[in-house]
């Protein structure tokens, strides 16, 4: 019986190992997704049409609190994937609601940004730099928005069948994915609105 | 006891992750005031600001991704090298090929004109 339990045990680890092995892999095809709408950025960013350019429609202390945002989210994400591994159900859920709060204020502040532009007729018809700068800053607002939703699902899922291997590989993924969006976002911050203002 | 169900995981610590979020907090107050500091000129603050970029992004990979602490093979490692090079081809040849490409294009008629008068004196 004991035997039996560690033979189990270790198909679950190498069957998690696969998994998590496998979702790395899809997070690096995603990279090369999001790179190839920076290299159209890059390309694109100066063709305004007559249009505003980045220094006439950012506003960077807004969008330094947005990174701010995303990063404490980041960070909160982290404290909770340590504390599904220290078996502390409350804790985790706790982290994880914090995280889905600091992300969907992320998600508020950007989507703000956006309603903002098209009111003053900025929105993404106006130009190809807006056309590039809305579809590379959406899709990463769209992958925040698949990340709030299941990190809601995985606290369903906590709450339901509690910690057990199969919930913390799915912990693990969902703390990859929140962390890999948190880095796609340094490149955004950096390139389209840091650099976008000194032009 | 769940330490011993996924391994890999089961050296997570609350400092790496407290040094990771100082450190990236760090790189981007000093990219936001590199950004807004105007007695440096515009090539060098972008510069700065690309260097902050790839530091904060190594420093995110290892303390929150966990980047080189799987067990050999490396295989995360390996596939993210390997993601890294894909995305350096995809970036920077499409730079140069539609800078290239600029530099190739037929020029406008007005600067057909300029270069025509420039030769002849005007016709």
């Amino acid at each position: 019986m004991e035997e039996e339990n560690v033979l189990n045990q270790e198909l679950v680890i190498e069957r998690n190992d696969k998994s998590i092995l496998g979702f790395w892999i899809y997070i690096m095809t995603d990279c090369v997704l999001f790179a190839s709408l920076f290299a159209t950025y890059a390309v694109l960013h100066t063709n305004t049409f007559g249009g505003p350019s980045g220094k006439n429609i950012f506003d960077l202390n807004y969008v330094f609190i947005e990174t701010l945002v995303l990063l404490i989210s980041s960070f909160s994400c982290g404290m909770a994937t340590i504390a599904a591994f220290k078996n502390k159900k409350s804790m985790t859920i706790i982290f994880f609601g914090i995280t889905i709060l600091l992300g969907l204020t992320f998600l508020i502040m950007e989507l703000s940004e956006f309603h903002h532009l098209a009111l003053i007729g900025d929105s993404w018809t106006r130009s190809a730099f807006l056309s590039a700068y809305f579809t590379l800053v959406g899709t990463h607002g769209l992958h925040i928005s698949i990340g709030i939703i299941w990190m809601i699902i995985i606290i369903g899922l906590i709450l339901k069948k509690g910690l057990g291997p199969h919930n913390l590989r799915k912990i693990t993924m969902v703390s990859i994915f929140w962390h890999f969006l948190d880095v796609v976002w340094i490149f955004i911050f950096s390139i389209v609105y840091l650099m976008g203002v000194i032009k | 006891m769940s330490k011993e169900i996924v391994p890999g995981y089961d050296n997570l610590r609350l400092s790496s992750y407290l040094k990771g979020f100082f450190c990236a907090l760090t790189f981007t107050i000093l990219a936001f005031l590199t950004a807004t500091d105007h007695s440096i000129d515009g090539f060098s603050r972008m510069f700065i600001i690309i260097v902050l970029a790839i530091v904060q992004f190594i420093l995110q990979l290892v303390f929150f991704l966990h980047l080189g602490e799987d067990r050999k093979p490396k295989w995360k490692t390996g596939v993210m090298l390997m993601m890294i090079l894909i995305v350096l081809i995809l970036v920077l040849g499409s730079l140069w090929i539609m800078k290239s490409l600029d530099y190739r294009m037929l020029p406008s008629t007005k600067q057909i004109d300029n270069y025509l008068n420039s030769q002849s004196g005007g016709l």
